[in-house]
């Protein structure tokens, strides 16, 4: 064997760098030793390729922050989230207070740290709820066609009519003003969007040659959609998923802002912005401070759900 | 297809509101008054009929143009709703101008601007939009503006200075996604072969963006103008209550508090219809934006 046909060889299994295509920029993952395989492991290539995305670390950095403060708040928070000292009341930020406090003088920074688990909590189960709707809907309507999807895309139709904001008010409105009532109507008026993609992802799936094989193996209907079909759906939905949490929080805080939503002295964010609102001249940072806290959550959510969706590269619309 | 799914939508807008608890007449009555009291309201406004009976008599008024009576306030439903119309119709259109313009111009800066510092900034600012919920914004303009340089009345409606403030608010809130999608679709224009032919052909690079990338690339962005309709009703309800602004929204938001049947759903009602027009209008402009779309 001569010595180029080794090097060509060899530039063939060890290449110096491997370009990885993902959204419209094309990365060169440069390898540290010339021996180095090429990761043929699907994983260690998304995971190469989301080390490359900067966007979504940040943003994975500002969920797990999020939840770190969500479960340690009792040993973070500098103060209770619900002692009140009058005489302290609507003081500015200062070295005690770092957010200042709001109008029965609560530490404002303590109230962030501990609505950080409400809006984990409302984010994480009602986009769960949903989802789980969304799924279960989505995959029979598209699975078995016919006059019952006819009916389903109707109802995915009706529902689709409805801002998804003005249903959540209306089903709190009716089913009482509380957080768990907020929990289920963010998850009654998201459904429809996981629905949909579900069932386009299934439809444009379920005629695929592998389906066939494993139908004529013996497989019955649910071994098909539950095993087969929906693992190979299931993408799309968990990047749409994590997009939703963020749209959930912004929901959960509109509607406590309603006074729709969770009910005193609970340390919503929507809830504080709400009263922040009636001190807006003499204590404008009640009011600041929450709001840009939920940017950045959101934010954080966006940015990760956005990274997992070049690095699992989906075409999606947004 | 339109009418079964707003009948449909009239069905579940009148049952919703009436398999729950708590009837609205409780909120009619002074304390202490006698039951028959009770029993005379609930004859007078229909409600001791069958629920089957009160959605045929409901509906068969809506179609002669009777939205029923509200049960707080001693008016028609449709008086209401036509006395806050025009706010809340004022409202969303400026509201959507601002976000198209602004919109549409930053994605074109930002596509243009590929991977540039105006890129980024241009992309921060539209992500910023996607995010920030809009009543915390509106809150922030009212702050500035309003608190601080007290260049606009802090609420109020009728005269065009108090209208910009919450015009700017939703608008600024919705230019965020028709930016993204704006630099999205200019970029995947930009790369088909036809612009490469274009290209060759010698035309000027503003002929070719204006003409040939900016022309296709309206395509999903006036998809979006009609979609953006029932995302500007929504967030009308929380900017007319930041604003103070009597609107649909907030008219909504008060009757939900009362239990005001007959407002609630004729609301509703007013407001699916408008999204499922801006749904329809989306179909035939994208038809006519799109030559290649022929529907039967």
């Amino acid at each position: 064997m001569s010595t180029t046909s080794v090097k060509a060889w060899e530039s063939i299994y060890f290449p110096k760098d491997i370009n990885i295509k993902y959204g419209e920029k094309e990365t060169k993952l440069k390898l540290k030793e010339k021996n180095q395989y090429i990761p043929r492991n699907k994983s260690r290539i998304m995971f190469l390729k989301f080390k490359k995305n900067k966007m979504a670390i940040i943003g994975l950095i500002i969920m797990l922050v999020l939840i770190f403060c969500g479960i340690f708040a009792d040993f973070i928070a500098p103060q209770s989230y619900r002692e009140q000292s009058l005489s302290l009341k609507n003081q500015g930020p200062s070295s005690n207070f770092w957010f200042g406090t709001d109008e029965f003088g609560r530490c404002i920074l303590s109230r962030i740290i501990y609505g950080a688990r409400i809006s984990l909590k409302v984010g994480i189960i009602s986009t769960g709820i949903s989802v789980l709707i969304g799924i279960i809907i989505g995959s029979i309507s598209a699975y078995y066609g016919g006059f019952l999807d006819q009916m389903l895309v109707m109802l995915m139709d009706v529902m689709w009519a409805f801002p998804a904001i003005l249903l959540s008010l209306i089903i709190v409105a009716i089913i009482g003003a509380s957080l768990n009532s907020v929990i289920i109507a963010i998850a009654l008026s998201y459904w429809v969007q996981y629905a949909r993609l579900i069932r386009g992802q299934i439809l444009s799936l379920k005629n695929e040659l592998y389906i066939e094989v494993t139908r004529s193996l013996g497989a019955n209907d649910s071994t098909i959609l539950w095993r087969h079909l929906l693992p190979n759906a299931i993408v799309p939905v968990i990047v749409s998923a994590t997009l939703g949490m963020g749209s959930a929080i912004v929901t959960e805080a509109t509607l406590s802002f309603l006074g729709m939503g969770a009910q005193p002295p609970t340390p919503s964010w929507g809830s504080m912005l709400s009263n922040g609102r009636n001190y807006l001249f003499i204590a404008p940072w009640s009011a600041i401070f929450p709001g840009i806290v939920t940017i950045i959550t959101v934010l954080g959510f966006n940015l990760f759900g956005d990274g997992l969706r070049d690095i699992l590269d989906i075409k999606m619309k947004e | 297809m339109m009418i079964p799914v707003f009948i449909i939508c009239s069905l579940v807008i009148f049952l919703i509101l009436h398999l729950v608890p708590g009837n609205p007449v409780d909120n009619l009555l002074h304390p202490g008054s006698p039951p028959e009291a009770r029993e005379e309201l609930i004859k007078e406004y229909g409600l001791d009929k069958p629920i089957y009976q009160q959605y045929i008599i409901w509906l068969a008024n809506i179609f002669k143009g009777n939205f029923g009576v509200s049960i707080t306030e001693q008016r028609s439903v449709s008086e209401l709703l036509l006395l806050k119309l025009p706010n809340t119709v004022v409202l969303g259109v400026a509201s959507l101008l601002i976000c198209f313009i602004l919109g549409v111009f930053l994605g074109v800066v930002s596509a243009i601007n590929q991977n540039t510092i105006i890129d980024y900034i241009g992309m921060v600012i539209a992500l910023l939009g996607v995010t920030v919920p809009t009543f915390w914004l509106g809150l922030m303009l009212m702050l500035i503006f309003s608190v601080n340089l007290g260049w606009f009345p802090i609420s109020g409606y009728g005269d065009f200075k108090s209208l910009v403030l919450p015009a700017v608010t939703l608008g600024l809130a919705g230019a965020g996604l028709v930016a993204r999608i704006t630099r999205a679709s200019m970029l995947e224009i930009a790369q088909k072969d036809y612009i490469a032919i274009v290209r060759a052909k010698g035309i000027s690079n503003t002929q070719v963006i204006a003409k040939h990338i900016f022309r296709n690339a309206l395509i999903p962005i006036i998809t979006l103008l009609g979609l953006r309709l029932g995302w500007i009703v929504g967030g009308a309800v929380t900017t007319e209550i930041v604003f103070n602004r009597p609107g649909l929204g907030r008219l909504l938001a008060n009757s939900l508090f009362r239990r005001d049947y007959p407002v609630i759903q004729g609301t509703l009602l007013l407001l699916v219809f408008a999204v499922m027009m801006g749904n329809l209008i989306a179909d035939i402009l994208y038809a006519y934006a799109d030559s290649r779309i022929r529907y039967n």
